[in-house]
């Protein structure tokens, strides 16, 4: 009963795309199957006529309404000029060679990917406190899980405010400790590079609570015995998280690779708020969407900065399509 | 941990784009015809009811309604405020859709924008009949809410930069405090001594930062550069005034008399200096307020800039600009005109918070702090006030300075590399204005 109630989330979207083959604790293989059958059964003519579309048709306006047609309306305004108080002009393909020739994007998208890759470095942090948070008999086990996920349901702009302070150079928490052991104060948020890091951090640092739900209910739905058998194998602590957890959570770390992905690749607040005015390595340190901000709202010049979104659409369309080929892939080769 | 300077606020404005988006139509606007030609202001008995939109400040505005009120009886004035950050986001998405107040607040880098799309009301013809007198106002204002030739603002208010110290800081390190008469180089001077007395306790003698109204743009004009030419078509960084200015910020840096740029990156130099970090700071008349209230509230006072090749200092501040395409433009034009006379600007001043354009109305913001001499911020601003550098889209160019200037303040470009980079890139973003 539990675990079939705690198996949903962890086949949240990512397994539901692939129907409700998901079988519990026998995990991959059997979700695999389910994706291919299913996947062919749904192209067979549908016996209900045009009643299923009724129902969706409410959805479906909303979404074509606020969601299809800004994004062809965006893709549309990347070839046109704006004046600033309105009226579009088309321009062919004038702002995009302009970003391209700018040198500007390149950078951004080295620093977004940058920090999608540490995103992403959160993920195994995620599965040990998750499985630290999910030993059997843990005493105050909810306290720290809603001590985990705080950050999650924080404002943003908060924890950069926060992180802020804490990065400071000359009062900052993280200096005057490294001080102690006689470490030199590290400008964390003014050095090249080093920002990144520090951005990476807190990024980090507030994925962890949501990733650490989705996995907690993955590592309910895996059956105790499992590791009990492996123990009696004389399986080590190591060796039942490598062979046992990471597989049988591949769902949930699937889910979280693509979420983390697209989170990491629109890379925002922290960057505007925790890289400041009269700060020297702003512009080495913009992302793909400050770069957007930066272009359409204080330039003024919406037709690039429509360009740059639609890039990014394009680069995080890719790499997500990437992804679902890979896990396909690893599917049908269980 | 707010980093406050007057254009900061206008780099956040556009976050709330789409929120400003959908917001209320006006009252009496939304004609499309311009009817800005036959602005007329002479009669006092005229029926309207506008709406003037403002940012929200510490101006009573209910005050200069009443009393616009006493001259023109027949007009009602509405007032909307919306937050500084929104204010310019939420005035051009009603400039799009043809929709804009009656009459608005304006700000420097905003102002050619809407003069040279021919939205706003010249003032030429109140000019003419009497009923306003550019004389009143620092020179400087004048010059930044006139547009090739023609006023469309009525100043409210203005920011001055004075070079504020701390006595005790002084005392501690046995140097004799500024006065009015300092040098770049007595400023210099006294810096290195006080950052060399006080290095065991972090405290620096000047903390200079990168900002540009607070900072560089009073030492580029009294070094004799400029930021823009004459017609606002080139930057001109490269200038030698231009340089020696950044020259002398980046010399400041490198022998520690000033902090790095990385610090004052992560702590603002005006932080520094209320925390009792720094012995001087170049800070705003908008500071005041937040000074008093400070750990150093009680041992600071503050003198005009130090002097460069010449003195000056760099002024901004609002106006009051009226809609040329309202049905009431003419009602919307006199309360500008209103707003902006002796009587208008005595009530723009009883709030103490900033200083009214019109020339001898200062003394209720002098008299809020007594303990400061803070009659050197009208002073300076009417003796050799230069205008803030503006151009049909500053903030394009604002945003290109923001990312070099500290770069070259930090030594990470050289100022004569980093100032020709700066004016290449920057007069090709003019050149598109122009376009």
């Amino acid at each position: 009963m539990t675990q079939a109630a705690a198996e949903r989330p962890s086949s949240g979207p990512a397994a539901g795309r692939r129907g409700r083959g998901t079988s519990g604790p026998t995990g991959r293989g059997g979700t695999g199957r389910g994706g291919t059958g299913q996947g062919r059964s749904r192209r067979a003519p549908n016996p209900d006529g045009a009643w299923p579309w009724l129902f969706v048709l409410p959805t479906l306006i909303g979404l074509a309404i606020f969601y299809f047609w800004p994004v062809i309306q965006t893709a549309y305004y990347s070839f046109t000029s704006w004046g600033v108080f309105g009226g579009a002009e088309f321009v062919g393909l004038e702002n995009w060679v302009d970003l391209l020739q700018s040198g500007e994007v390149p950078r951004a998208l080295i620093n977004t990917l940058a920090y999608t890759a540490m995103l992403l470095l959160g993920i195994p942090i995620s599965i040990y406190i998750a499985s630290l948070l999910n030993r059997p008999g843990l005493r105050f086990a909810a306290f720290y899980r809603v001590l985990y996920f705080a950050p999650f349901v924080s404002m943003p702009a908060a924890i950069a405010l926060v992180w802020g302070m804490i990065f400071n150079s000359q009062y900052g928490i993280l200096n005057q400790f490294l001080g102690i052991f006689g470490i030199p104060a590290v400008f964390w948020t003014s050095t090249e590079w080093v920002a990144l890091i520090a951005i990476g951090i807190v990024g980090i640092w507030s994925s962890l609570g949501f990733n650490i739900i989705i996995l907690g209910a993955g590592l309910r739905s895996i059956s105790p015995e499992m590791y009990e058998a492996a123990r009696i194998d004389g399986a080590s602590n190591w060796r039942q998280l490598i062979s046992i957890t990471v597989p049988l959570l591949s769902p949930s770390i699937f889910f979280l690779t693509v979420l983390s992905v697209i989170h990491g690749m629109e890379l925002f607040d922290l960057i505007f708020i925790m890289i400041g005015e009269s700060n020297p390595i702003r512009s080495d340190t913009q992302s793909m969407v400050s770069l957007f901000y930066r272009q359409a709202f204080i330039s003024n010049d919406k037709g690039t900065g429509a360009a740059i979104a639609i890039l990014l659409m394009l680069i995080i369309g890719v790499l997500t399509a990437v992804q679902f080929a890979v896990q396909r892939r690893r599917a049908r080769l269980d | 941990m707010r980093r406050r300077t007057v254009l900061a606020g206008l780099a956040l404005g556009g976050l709330t784009a789409t929120a400003a988006g959908c917001s209320r139509g006006g009252s009496g606007s939304g004609g499309s015809g311009g009817g800005g030609g036959d602005v007329d202001i002479s009669d006092t008995e005229m029926e309207a009811s506008i709406e003037f939109a403002a940012w929200e400040s510490d101006f009573d505005w209910e005050s200069v309604i009443a009393g616009f009120n006493e001259k023109y009886p027949n007009i009602t004035v509405e007032v909307t405020k919306s937050p500084f950050k929104e204010f310019f986001t939420r005035l051009q998405t009603q400039a799009s859709g043809d929709n804009l107040p009656d009459a608005f607040m304006m700000n420097g880098p905003n102002f050619q924008l809407y003069a040279s799309h021919d939205i706003l009301v010249p003032f030429d013809a109140a000019v003419d009949s009497g009923d306003l007198d550019f004389g009143n106002y620092p020179e400087a204002m004048a010059d930044l809410y006139t547009y090739e030739g023609t006023p469309y603002g009525v100043p409210t208010s203005y920011d001055s930069i004075g070079l504020w110290y701390n006595t005790e800081l002084f005392e501690k390190a046995g140097v004799d405090v500024p006065t009015d008469d300092w040098t770049w180089d007595d400023l210099h001077e006294a810096s290195k001594s006080i950052s060399e007395a006080l290095a065991d306790d972090g405290v620096y003698g000047f903390a200079g930062g990168a900002y540009n109204q607070e900072l560089f743009y009073n030492l580029i004009f009294q070094a004799g550069g400029e930021v823009l030419n004459e017609d606002s078509t080139k930057a001109q960084y490269s200038s030698d005034g231009s340089r020696a200015a950044l020259q002398f910020l980046r010399d400041m840096v490198e022998d520690g008399s000033s902090p790095s740029i990385q610090t004052t990156a992560d702590t603002s130099p005006d932080e520094l200096f209320k925390s009792g970090k720094a012995a001087m700071v170049y800070g705003g008349s908008f500071r005041v307020a937040g000074y008093v209230d400070s750990a150093v509230g009680e041992s600071i006072q503050v003198v005009q800039l130090p002097i460069g090749e010449q003195r000056g200092v760099v002024l901004h501040g609002g106006a009051v600009v009226a809609n040329a395409a309202s049905e009431n433009a003419s009602a919307a034009a006199a309360f500008a005109v209103y707003h902006g006379s002796q009587e208008g600007q005595e009530i723009i001043g009883e709030s103490g918070a900033s200083i009214p354009a019109f020339q001898g109305t200062e003394q209720a913001y002098i008299d809020a702090h007594p303990e400061y001499d803070l009659d050197v911020f009208p002073k300076s601003a009417a003796e050799y006030g230069f205008p803030y550098p503006v151009s049909a889209n500053t903030q394009a160019w604002l945003v290109v300075e923001s990312d070099m200037v500290p770069k070259i303040l930090a030594g990470d470009l050289s100022v004569e590399e980093g100032t020709t980079q700066l004016d290449e890139k920057i007069d090709a973003l003019l050149a598109e204005e122009e376009a």
